[in-house]
């Protein structure tokens, strides 16, 4: 009896673990596909399912200046504060992992402190910090913000893969008669480039789709396009909105499917929230 | 070997110092001191924001249900995201590459798409009621949207990769045996996931819950979107007071609640992963 019983709690187990996981699996993936769908509807309003299939919103994207501005906006902040995490974070990652000299632990803690940090505690601060300089918002305080929280990513992926390139293979260039810029340049750099790769891929998507500082930070005419889309929203819910979403949504997958192609799937794993090897 | 002067951390040092450190510090200022414009009075301290704070039923009430929110967002991410997890260890290779990208994906899927997602699902006219309508489950569209409910779902999704990714992270590293062995010594499966993958997974399930908790306490863009306007917490607070006042010494008030509570939250996980011995660190 008491193996029957056993066995009923066992396939209970079984079952409700694979109903969990499978309506899991399907949420997680849900929403996106539900804007994709969405976006190719023919009414005025969003409906889901669409009544009527027609590229009315992708014609209206394409129409609004305001949508389009905003885009080149979060292209050029993303683009210009990637590579100004990549160039800090690259060199921050030697002495991180190479280095022997006190305190490079508190250094590795703060290079990670900004993650801490909740945006908009961040946004504030900045805000107020620029206010105290007599700084006014532009440009150019959205992109320091942006490598304020791009930054700490890049050094976490630098670190990783610097911490697997062997130092021998150096030595080996210096032995042969390399200089260190040459060696820096033909056998450094290429062992690091899939780890680079992740690093400025993940930077590039973490500062196009910030909301929570860019809104505090950002001038009168540096409107990003999350930006653009949280006020389309918090008015009304604009198909319109969906149309742009799935660009976007386009756009991650094919930067997505560049890095991985450059850096291979497991590179791409390990740079997110997975357990990480510490730096020695 | 290359690069092991520290004179390269320089520029980052810099940098940090400039717009981490000094803010921050300034943040904290202008909660004891009173701004007057754009600048600070040091001539003497003035707590009267941490009193107007702890004093409002209003900013009080606003804290316990972001941390009300918080919680259940953890609680949420955690049922769903163990089952999957253990899906995850316990598939093929196939799958098992099929069901990382499900996991990865909505990270680069970027959060006001989602959070838009959710509108369609949970609006007015949206998925959910559409479907209970049609069925005939309900006479009446339900209040999905601008609800904590709401909110609740759809910040549960947004963070869960952030604590499958730990889970799976810590089970990937077992050994498949110990399953197979336990299954060999006469376990039940109920048992199995009992006694062998849950302790197993008790470093993920530690490290998740807190990320997802200090994320989600202080995350702003879902339930913005979600809620609405009349929803709100305390992030969504900041960002109401700087479109109407800019009084400083709230805001800043509000801003150390977060940050003490992410900071709480981050050393009260890091006492009970050293207390249980189930450090990173040792695990590798």
């Amino acid at each position: 009896m008491r193996r029957y019983w056993l066995r009923v709690g066992d396939a209970a187990t079984g079952v409700v673990l694979l109903v969990i996981g499978i309506a899991t699996g399907v949420a997680l993936l849900l929403p996106t596909l539900v804007v994709i769908i969405a976006s190719f509807t023919n009414t005025a309003y969003l409906s889901f399912p669409p009544e009527g299939i027609s590229l009315r919103w992708y014609r209206a994207l394409l129409l609004s200046p305001e949508i389009l501005r905003a885009g080149r906006v979060s292209l050029s902040v993303a683009g210009v504060a990637t590579m100004g995490s990549l160039a800090m974070g690259l060199a921050t990652a030697f002495p991180l992992v190479r280095g022997s000299f006190r305190g490079r632990d508190a250094l590795l803690a703060f290079t990670l402190a900004p993650l801490m940090l909740p945006s908009v505690v961040l946004g504030i601060a900045l805000l107020f910090f620029f206010g105290f300089l007599g700084i006014r918002l532009s440009f150019v305080t959205l992109v320091l913000s942006h490598i304020l929280i791009t930054f700490p990513y890049v050094t976490r992926t630098c670190t990783a893969a610097l911490f697997h390139a062997d130092p021998a293979l150096e030595e080996a260039g210096v032995g042969l008669g390399a200089s260190r810029w040459q060696t820096l340049c033909h056998v450094t750099l290429p062992l690091l480039l899939p780890g680079l790769t992740v690093g400025a891929g993940f930077a590039f998507i973490e500062s196009f789709d910030n909301l929570a500082l860019s809104i505090f930070v950002a001038g009168q005419r540096q409107e990003t396009l999350p930006m653009r889309l949280f006020q389309l929203l918090i008015t009304d819910i604009d198909p319109v909105v969906a149309a742009v979403a799935t660009v976007l949504v386009a756009g991650s997958f094919l930067l997505l499917f560049l890095v991985t192609r450059l850096a291979g799937f497991r590179q791409l794993v390990s740079a997110f929230g997975g357990p990480q090897k510490p730096a020695r | 070997m290359l690069g092991r002067s520290p004179a390269l951390a320089v520029p980052a040092l810099a940098f940090l110092t400039v717009f981490f450190v000094v803010p921050l510090a300034l943040l904290v200022a202008i909660g004891i001191f009173p701004v007057r414009g754009s600048t600070i009075v040091f001539d003497h301290a003035d707590l009267r924001p941490y009193f107007r704070y702890l004093t409002d039923p209003f900013y009080l009430w606003v804290t316990a249900r972001t941390f009300g929110m918080a919680a259940a967002v953890t609680l949420t991410c955690l049922l769903c995201g163990f089952p999957f997890a253990y899906l995850f260890t316990r598939a093929r290779r196939f799958w098992q590459a099929l069901l990382l990208s499900l996991v990865v994906s909505p990270i680069l899927t970027g959060t006001v798409v989602r959070s838009y997602g959710w509108l369609v699902i949970l609006g007015r006219r949206g998925l959910v009621n559409d479907a209970l309508l049609r069925w005939g489950i309900i006479h009446a569209p339900l209040h999905l949207l601008f609800t904590m409910q709401g909110v609740i779902i759809a910040l549960a999704q947004v963070m869960l990769p952030f604590m499958i990714l730990p889970i799976v992270g810590v089970l990937a590293r077992q050994s498949p045996y110990l399953h197979d062995a336990a299954f060999g010594l006469g376990a039940s499966r109920a048992q199995v996931v009992r006694h062998v993958v849950l302790p197993l997974s008790l470093p993920g399930i530690f490290a998740g819950s807190a990320l997802v908790f200090v994320l989600s306490f202080a995350s702003f863009t879902t339930p913005a979107l979600v809620g609405g306007g009349n929803f709100v917490i305390l992030p969504t607070l900041i960002y109401q007071q700087t479109q109407q006042s800019l009084d400083w010494g709230i805001l800043s008030a509000i801003s150390m609640v977060l940050l003490g509570t992410s900071l709480l939250v981050v050393w009260v996980y890091s006492a009970l992963a050293r207390g249980l011995g189930l450090r990173w660190a040792d695990r590798q």
